[in-house]
Protein backbone atom coordinates (compact mmCIF):
# COMPACT_ATOMS: atom_id res chain seq x y z
CA UNK A 1 0.00 0.00 0.00
CA UNK A 2 2.88 2.75 -1.01
CA UNK A 3 0.44 4.70 -2.78
CA UNK A 4 -2.64 4.71 -1.05
CA UNK A 5 -2.70 8.51 -1.53
CA UNK A 6 -3.54 7.78 -5.36
CA UNK A 7 -6.63 5.29 -4.79
CA UNK A 8 -9.41 6.78 -6.13
CA UNK A 9 -12.15 7.00 -2.89
CA UNK A 10 -14.74 8.38 -4.75
CA UNK A 11 -14.59 5.11 -6.98
CA UNK A 12 -16.27 3.46 -3.43
CA UNK A 13 -19.34 5.71 -3.18
CA UNK A 14 -20.99 5.01 -6.41
CA UNK A 15 -24.25 7.03 -5.07
CA UNK A 16 -22.27 10.23 -5.33
CA UNK A 17 -21.77 10.51 -9.00
CA UNK A 18 -23.12 9.93 -12.12
CA UNK A 19 -21.60 7.45 -14.18
CA UNK A 20 -21.60 7.60 -18.44
CA UNK A 21 -24.02 4.79 -18.58
CA UNK A 22 -26.57 6.75 -16.87
CA UNK A 23 -26.41 9.87 -19.01
CA UNK A 24 -27.49 7.13 -21.84
CA UNK A 25 -31.29 8.89 -22.21
CA UNK A 26 -33.83 6.03 -21.66
CA UNK A 27 -34.96 5.38 -25.47
CA UNK A 28 -35.71 2.06 -26.83
CA UNK A 29 -32.39 0.50 -29.25
CA UNK A 30 -32.40 1.14 -32.46
CA UNK A 31 -31.21 -2.47 -34.48
CA UNK A 32 -28.95 -2.44 -37.24
CA UNK A 33 -31.10 -3.62 -40.02
CA UNK A 34 -33.78 -0.89 -39.06
CA UNK A 35 -30.83 1.75 -40.25
CA UNK A 36 -29.66 -0.07 -43.54
CA UNK A 37 -33.63 0.07 -44.79
CA UNK A 38 -33.37 3.71 -44.05
CA UNK A 39 -30.33 4.19 -46.19
CA UNK A 40 -31.41 1.56 -48.95
CA UNK A 41 -34.94 3.70 -48.74
CA UNK A 42 -32.73 7.19 -48.80
CA UNK A 43 -31.18 5.98 -51.63
CA UNK A 44 -34.18 4.97 -53.98
CA UNK A 45 -35.34 8.71 -53.04
CA UNK A 46 -32.03 10.47 -54.03
CA UNK A 47 -31.97 8.30 -57.28
CA UNK A 48 -35.95 9.35 -57.95
CA UNK A 49 -34.78 13.14 -57.40
CA UNK A 50 -37.03 13.35 -54.31
CA UNK A 51 -34.13 14.85 -52.13
CA UNK A 52 -36.61 16.75 -49.51
CA UNK A 53 -38.15 13.32 -48.94
CA UNK A 54 -34.71 11.93 -48.44
CA UNK A 55 -33.56 14.33 -46.37
CA UNK A 56 -36.66 14.55 -43.63
CA UNK A 57 -36.73 10.24 -43.53
CA UNK A 58 -32.66 10.73 -42.62
CA UNK A 59 -33.60 13.30 -40.12
CA UNK A 60 -36.07 11.27 -38.68
CA UNK A 61 -34.58 8.15 -38.26
CA UNK A 62 -31.33 9.19 -35.82
CA UNK A 63 -30.02 5.93 -33.70
CA UNK A 64 -29.78 7.68 -30.31
CA UNK A 65 -29.11 4.58 -28.36
CA UNK A 66 -27.02 2.13 -30.64
CA UNK A 67 -23.51 0.58 -31.23
CA UNK A 68 -21.05 2.37 -33.22
CA UNK A 69 -21.52 0.87 -36.06
CA UNK A 70 -24.82 1.47 -36.63
CA UNK A 71 -24.27 4.74 -35.57
CA UNK A 72 -21.80 5.16 -38.46
CA UNK A 73 -23.87 3.92 -40.92
CA UNK A 74 -26.29 6.42 -40.27
CA UNK A 75 -23.77 9.20 -40.30
CA UNK A 76 -22.60 8.06 -43.70
CA UNK A 77 -26.11 7.35 -44.94
CA UNK A 78 -27.04 11.27 -43.95
CA UNK A 79 -23.32 12.76 -45.43
CA UNK A 80 -24.29 10.74 -48.92
CA UNK A 81 -27.89 12.96 -48.88
CA UNK A 82 -26.15 15.95 -47.73
CA UNK A 83 -23.47 16.03 -50.68
CA UNK A 84 -26.32 14.41 -53.51
CA UNK A 85 -28.54 17.60 -52.60
CA UNK A 86 -25.55 20.37 -52.52
CA UNK A 87 -24.36 18.93 -56.15
CA UNK A 88 -27.46 18.93 -57.82
CA UNK A 89 -28.72 22.50 -56.28
CA UNK A 90 -27.38 26.18 -55.88
CA UNK A 91 -26.25 27.38 -52.62
CA UNK A 92 -29.03 29.24 -52.45
CA UNK A 93 -31.64 26.73 -52.71
CA UNK A 94 -30.53 24.64 -49.35
CA UNK A 95 -32.65 27.38 -47.59
CA UNK A 96 -35.64 26.23 -48.68
CA UNK A 97 -34.72 22.74 -48.19
CA UNK A 98 -33.71 23.61 -44.48
CA UNK A 99 -37.32 25.77 -43.80
CA UNK A 100 -39.07 22.77 -45.12
CA UNK A 101 -37.50 20.71 -42.48
CA UNK A 102 -39.12 21.05 -39.04
CA UNK A 103 -37.40 22.01 -35.97
CA UNK A 104 -36.66 18.59 -33.98
CA UNK A 105 -34.94 17.79 -37.99
CA UNK A 106 -32.86 20.85 -37.87
CA UNK A 107 -31.73 19.90 -34.29
CA UNK A 108 -30.56 16.71 -35.67
CA UNK A 109 -29.53 17.90 -39.05
CA UNK A 110 -27.37 20.18 -36.91
CA UNK A 111 -25.81 17.02 -34.66
CA UNK A 112 -24.95 15.29 -37.98
CA UNK A 113 -23.19 18.16 -39.48
CA UNK A 114 -20.94 18.66 -36.33
CA UNK A 115 -20.56 14.38 -36.27
CA UNK A 116 -19.60 15.00 -40.12
CA UNK A 117 -17.10 17.35 -40.12
CA UNK A 118 -15.16 15.39 -37.37
CA UNK A 119 -14.72 12.79 -39.91
CA UNK A 120 -12.21 12.60 -42.46
CA UNK A 121 -14.80 12.39 -44.92
CA UNK A 122 -16.82 14.79 -43.76
CA UNK A 123 -13.29 17.23 -43.25
CA UNK A 124 -12.69 16.78 -47.04
CA UNK A 125 -16.07 18.06 -47.70
CA UNK A 126 -15.52 20.61 -45.47
CA UNK A 127 -16.90 23.62 -47.56
CA UNK A 128 -20.07 21.68 -48.74
CA UNK A 129 -21.01 21.32 -44.77
CA UNK A 130 -20.10 24.86 -43.76
CA UNK A 131 -22.88 25.97 -46.73
CA UNK A 132 -25.44 23.80 -44.75
CA UNK A 133 -24.10 25.02 -41.61
CA UNK A 134 -24.37 28.69 -42.37
CA UNK A 135 -27.86 28.41 -44.03
CA UNK A 136 -28.73 26.38 -41.26
CA UNK A 137 -28.02 29.37 -38.73
CA UNK A 138 -29.56 31.80 -40.97
CA UNK A 139 -33.02 29.93 -40.87
CA UNK A 140 -32.59 29.11 -37.39
CA UNK A 141 -29.63 31.34 -34.88
CA UNK A 142 -28.08 29.67 -32.53
CA UNK A 143 -30.80 27.37 -30.84
CA UNK A 144 -30.02 24.07 -32.55
CA UNK A 145 -26.28 24.84 -31.66
CA UNK A 146 -27.22 25.50 -27.97
CA UNK A 147 -29.41 21.92 -28.24
CA UNK A 148 -26.78 20.10 -29.97
CA UNK A 149 -24.20 20.97 -26.87
CA UNK A 150 -26.34 20.26 -24.02
CA UNK A 151 -28.23 16.91 -25.41
CA UNK A 152 -27.50 13.54 -24.19
CA UNK A 153 -29.36 11.86 -27.07
CA UNK A 154 -26.22 11.78 -29.40
CA UNK A 155 -25.84 10.35 -32.56
CA UNK B 1 -12.35 37.30 -48.29
CA UNK B 2 -11.81 34.02 -50.07
CA UNK B 3 -15.44 31.94 -50.70
CA UNK B 4 -14.99 29.42 -48.20
CA UNK B 5 -13.41 31.56 -45.23
CA UNK B 6 -16.81 33.12 -44.82
CA UNK B 7 -18.82 30.14 -43.91
CA UNK B 8 -16.15 28.92 -41.87
CA UNK B 9 -15.85 32.34 -39.86
CA UNK B 10 -19.56 32.45 -39.17
CA UNK B 11 -20.06 28.87 -38.16
CA UNK B 12 -17.26 29.26 -35.75
CA UNK B 13 -18.95 32.66 -34.54
CA UNK B 14 -22.04 30.91 -33.90
CA UNK B 15 -20.50 28.38 -32.17
CA UNK B 16 -18.49 29.79 -29.96
CA UNK B 17 -21.18 32.11 -28.92
CA UNK B 18 -23.54 29.45 -28.05
CA UNK B 19 -20.79 27.49 -26.04
CA UNK B 20 -19.30 30.91 -24.04
CA UNK B 21 -22.04 30.40 -22.04
CA UNK B 22 -20.44 29.88 -18.46
CA UNK B 23 -21.20 30.08 -14.98
CA UNK B 24 -19.23 30.11 -11.41
CA UNK B 25 -19.16 26.34 -10.45
CA UNK B 26 -17.17 25.01 -7.68
CA UNK B 27 -15.36 21.27 -8.13
CA UNK B 28 -17.77 18.42 -6.76
CA UNK B 29 -15.04 16.07 -6.21
CA UNK B 30 -12.08 18.41 -4.22
CA UNK B 31 -13.77 21.27 -1.45
CA UNK B 32 -12.82 25.02 -1.56
CA UNK B 33 -11.60 24.08 -5.02
CA UNK B 34 -12.83 26.15 -8.30
CA UNK B 35 -11.14 24.38 -11.29
CA UNK B 36 -12.23 24.78 -15.16
CA UNK B 37 -14.22 21.57 -15.47
CA UNK B 38 -12.73 20.98 -18.91
CA UNK B 39 -9.48 20.51 -17.83
CA UNK B 40 -9.77 18.07 -15.36
CA UNK B 41 -10.62 14.46 -15.27
CA UNK B 42 -14.45 14.23 -15.27
CA UNK B 43 -14.39 10.21 -15.01
CA UNK B 44 -16.83 10.99 -11.90
CA UNK B 45 -18.91 13.76 -13.42
CA UNK B 46 -19.60 13.47 -16.67
CA UNK B 47 -22.57 15.63 -16.43
CA UNK B 48 -20.76 18.43 -16.71
CA UNK B 49 -18.95 18.20 -20.22
CA UNK B 50 -20.87 18.96 -22.90
CA UNK B 51 -20.48 17.66 -26.48
CA UNK B 52 -17.37 18.48 -28.02
CA UNK B 53 -17.76 20.45 -31.72
CA UNK B 54 -15.74 20.53 -34.87
CA UNK B 55 -15.54 22.58 -37.29
CA UNK B 56 -13.71 21.65 -40.08
CA UNK B 57 -12.95 23.86 -43.57
CA UNK B 58 -10.73 21.40 -44.85
CA UNK B 59 -8.37 18.28 -43.71
CA UNK B 60 -5.63 20.93 -42.07
CA UNK B 61 -7.87 23.47 -41.05
CA UNK B 62 -9.76 23.08 -38.35
CA UNK B 63 -10.75 23.86 -34.61
CA UNK B 64 -12.30 22.29 -31.78
CA UNK B 65 -14.26 23.66 -29.10
CA UNK B 66 -15.03 21.51 -25.93
CA UNK B 67 -17.65 22.81 -24.03
CA UNK B 68 -18.21 22.21 -20.05
CA UNK B 69 -20.30 24.05 -17.27
CA UNK B 70 -17.41 26.52 -16.37
CA UNK B 71 -14.92 26.85 -19.20
CA UNK B 72 -14.54 26.46 -22.97
CA UNK B 73 -11.50 25.36 -24.47
CA UNK B 74 -10.89 26.05 -28.18
CA UNK B 75 -8.57 24.66 -30.06
CA UNK B 76 -7.53 25.50 -33.14
CA UNK B 77 -5.24 23.69 -36.57
CA UNK B 78 -3.70 26.46 -38.24
CA UNK B 79 -3.28 26.10 -42.28
CA UNK B 80 0.14 24.44 -42.94
CA UNK B 81 0.57 23.33 -47.14
CA UNK B 82 3.72 22.98 -46.72
CA UNK B 83 7.14 22.32 -44.16
CA UNK B 84 8.35 25.80 -44.24
CA UNK B 85 4.71 26.98 -42.87
CA UNK B 86 5.02 23.94 -40.38
CA UNK B 87 8.02 25.43 -39.08
CA UNK B 88 6.78 29.10 -39.48
CA UNK B 89 3.63 28.13 -37.54
CA UNK B 90 5.40 26.53 -34.86
CA UNK B 91 7.74 29.27 -34.28
CA UNK B 92 4.78 31.87 -34.10
CA UNK B 93 2.78 29.75 -31.68
CA UNK B 94 5.37 28.76 -29.46
CA UNK B 95 6.37 32.44 -29.83
CA UNK B 96 2.64 33.25 -28.59
CA UNK B 97 2.39 30.70 -25.56
CA UNK B 98 5.77 31.80 -24.14
CA UNK B 99 4.05 34.80 -23.32
CA UNK B 100 0.47 33.60 -22.82
CA UNK B 101 -0.15 35.62 -19.42
CA UNK B 102 -0.38 38.54 -21.57
CA UNK B 103 -3.29 37.17 -23.56
CA UNK B 104 -5.15 36.05 -20.70
CA UNK B 105 -7.43 33.15 -22.64
CA UNK B 106 -3.62 31.39 -24.20
CA UNK B 107 -3.37 27.81 -23.04
CA UNK B 108 0.47 27.56 -22.38
CA UNK B 109 0.52 23.69 -24.16
CA UNK B 110 -1.55 22.97 -27.14
CA UNK B 111 -4.18 20.26 -27.21
CA UNK B 112 -2.52 17.03 -29.44
CA UNK B 113 -3.27 17.64 -32.84
CA UNK B 114 -4.03 21.21 -32.93
CA UNK B 115 -1.95 24.20 -33.07
CA UNK B 116 -2.64 26.81 -30.50
CA UNK B 117 -5.24 25.88 -27.82
CA UNK B 118 -7.65 28.66 -25.90
CA UNK B 119 -9.12 28.08 -22.39
CA UNK B 120 -12.22 30.87 -21.66
CA UNK B 121 -13.57 30.43 -17.86
CA UNK B 122 -16.08 32.09 -16.06
CA UNK B 123 -13.50 34.32 -14.75
CA UNK B 124 -12.77 35.77 -17.86
CA UNK B 125 -16.49 35.82 -19.04
CA UNK B 126 -17.35 38.22 -15.96
CA UNK B 127 -14.13 40.70 -16.79
CA UNK B 128 -14.67 41.02 -20.43
CA UNK B 129 -17.45 41.21 -22.91
CA UNK B 130 -18.09 37.88 -24.25
CA UNK B 131 -18.55 39.45 -28.12
CA UNK B 132 -15.13 40.50 -27.80
CA UNK B 133 -13.80 37.63 -26.68
CA UNK B 134 -15.49 35.80 -29.45
CA UNK B 135 -14.25 38.91 -31.84
CA UNK B 136 -10.62 38.33 -30.55
CA UNK B 137 -10.55 34.39 -31.20
CA UNK B 138 -12.46 34.94 -35.06
CA UNK B 139 -9.83 37.73 -35.66
CA UNK B 140 -6.60 35.68 -34.84
CA UNK B 141 -7.69 33.41 -36.53
CA UNK B 142 -8.23 35.31 -40.05
CA UNK B 143 -4.96 37.19 -39.01
CA UNK B 144 -2.84 34.01 -38.11
CA UNK B 145 -3.03 33.17 -42.24
CA UNK B 146 -2.30 36.28 -43.27
CA UNK B 147 0.94 37.03 -40.62
CA UNK B 148 2.05 33.01 -41.82
CA UNK B 149 1.67 33.84 -45.46
CA UNK B 150 3.82 37.03 -45.13
CA UNK B 151 6.29 35.82 -43.16
CA UNK B 152 6.90 32.83 -45.63
CA UNK B 153 7.28 35.64 -48.64
CA UNK B 154 9.34 37.29 -46.52
CA UNK B 155 11.76 34.21 -45.60
CA UNK B 156 11.91 33.40 -49.46
CA UNK B 157 12.75 36.84 -50.63
CA UNK B 158 15.33 36.54 -47.65
CA UNK B 159 16.48 33.37 -49.19
CA UNK B 160 16.99 34.74 -52.61
CA UNK B 161 19.21 37.78 -51.31
CA UNK B 162 21.36 35.72 -49.33
CA UNK B 163 21.94 32.79 -52.11
CA UNK B 164 22.91 36.42 -54.69
CA UNK B 165 24.89 37.64 -51.99
CA UNK B 166 26.53 34.37 -51.29
CA UNK B 167 27.46 33.48 -55.01
CA UNK B 168 28.99 36.86 -55.99
CA UNK B 169 32.25 35.92 -55.81
CA UNK B 170 31.69 33.38 -57.89
CA UNK B 171 30.85 35.32 -60.66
Amino acid sequence: MSDWRRIDIDAYEPDKFLSKEELVPDLPETPYSEIQKVSQQSRTYLSSGKFSEALALVLDTPPYVSDEQTKETHTETVFEVLCSIRNNHQVGELKSFIQSLTLDQQDVLVKYLYKTMGKSYGAKQGGLLLNWFEKVVEVSGEGPIVRYLADRRTV
Amino acid sequence: MSQSLKPYLTAVRASLTAAICLEDFSSQLVERHNIPEIEVDNGHNPELILNPMVIARNENEKILIEASVNSVRISIKIKQADEIEQILVHKFTRFLEARAENFFILRRVPLKGYDISFLVTNFHTEEMLKSKLVDFIIEFMEDVDKEISEMKLFLNARARVIAEAYLIPFD
